[in-house]
């Protein structure tokens, strides 16, 4: 299987993944993205780290043990962001000490809850479909089409334009931010 | 943990599944991913060369060796980690002392920052506690091999 791979792409598309996922953090640049993808895909092929492609049937669970393996790395690559005190603190401090390092997530700082009421209000009126994926987002897209009697080919188009009617609350939430100025 | 996640946690959970669809060519062509490369300020072309040249190089460092070798690091790997399973019974002020040692060590430290982020460790059951302890003890274990495979 893993000769049959077009790995530049699989690669490429790695860079894609880390750049967005640093992008949402607010942090790195193409070439941290693309050094993460790299190494991702190093330690996927290094014995060191204790994998084997034979271990991989499928070119979906190789998929997801990179993306995992880079979102270990990205963990990491915000971490080393965060001040060294975090590390000296006790269990029961850690929470404030996550909130003030790596895991500064929406770099637009909007209330998750308003994003999420108005992404039901716009999705209900405009999309059925992506509203149902709102609900059952940590399913994979083939488990939605499942439950969901729905063709995989759906679910994609679903949730791409999920992913679109997010970006457009965001934007709207940011202009209306902007016009209370 | 059963807990009804927070819609930030909602929120950052479904962006991150949403992401991922970058991944899979099923789910997003070529073109999408070089739209995406370029809104993060890439050069798609440039960076399609670089995965190329960069993946031609790394394929051409595995060897039968390589494989042979892999298999019987991960079987070992495998061994650790169910070893680390075999729980030592602790109370759950031994618990959460641990978890305060291991949160000290570099090596250890992600699995505990990680699951108690935006928590305390009175957010977690003594079942939740075990097994996050589990995972200190499989790192710990997995660090220890591979110190000694270096000694190789």
């Amino acid at each position: 299987m893993i000769d049959a791979l077009d790995w530049a792409d699989v690669l490429t598309r790695l860079v894609a993944y880390s750049l967005r996922r640093l992008r949402r953090f607010g942090v790195g640049n193409v070439a941290d993205a693309e050094q993460i993808a790299q190494e991702a895909v190093r330690r996927l092929l290094d014995p060191e780290y204790g994998s084997s492609l034979e271990a991989f049937d499928d070119a979906r669970a190789l998929q997801w043990q990179l993306q995992s393996i880079v979102n270990g790395l990205i963990n990491n690559y915000q971490r080393k962001r965060a001040t060294r005190a975090e590390l000296s603190f006790s269990p029961a401090e850690l929470p404030r000490a996550a909130a003030s390092g790596g895991e500064a997530y929406h770099v637009d700082k909007l209330d998750a809850e308003l994003v999420m009421r108005r992404l039901r209000a716009r999705l209900e009126a405009q999309d059925p479909i992506a509203a149902q994926l709102v609900e059952l987002y940590e399913l994979k897209p083939a488990e939605q089409a499942a439950e969901l009697g729905r063709s995989v080919r759906e679910i994609y188009n679903a949730r791409r334009r999920l992913k679109e009617h997010i970006e457009a609350v965001r934007r709207e939430l940011l202009s209306e931010d902007h016009d209370d100025v | 943990m059963s807990e009804k996640p927070s819609a930030d946690e909602r929120l950052r959970r479904l962006e991150a599944e949403l992401d991922a669809d970058l991944l899979d060519a099923d789910a997003t062509s070529a073109r999408e991913v070089d739209d995406e490369l370029r809104a993060g300020g890439a050069d798609p072309a440039e960076v399609r060369a670089r995965s190329a040249t960069f993946m031609q190089e790394l394929l051409a460092q595995r060897s039968p060796e390589w494989r042979q070798t892999a298999r019987a690091r991960l079987e070992r790997m495998r061994q650790a980690v169910t070893r680390a399973s075999e729980r030592i019974k602790r109370t759950r002020d031994e618990m959460i002392r641990y978890l305060e040692r291991a949160q000290g060590d570099p090596v250890l430290q992600a699995p505990v920052v990680a699951a108690f982020r935006g928590r305390t460790p009175e957010d977690f059951s003594d079942d939740e506690l075990a097994e996050i302890v589990d995972e200190v003890q499989g790192l710990k274990r997995l660090k220890r091999l591979e110190d000694e495979g270096e000694g190789e």
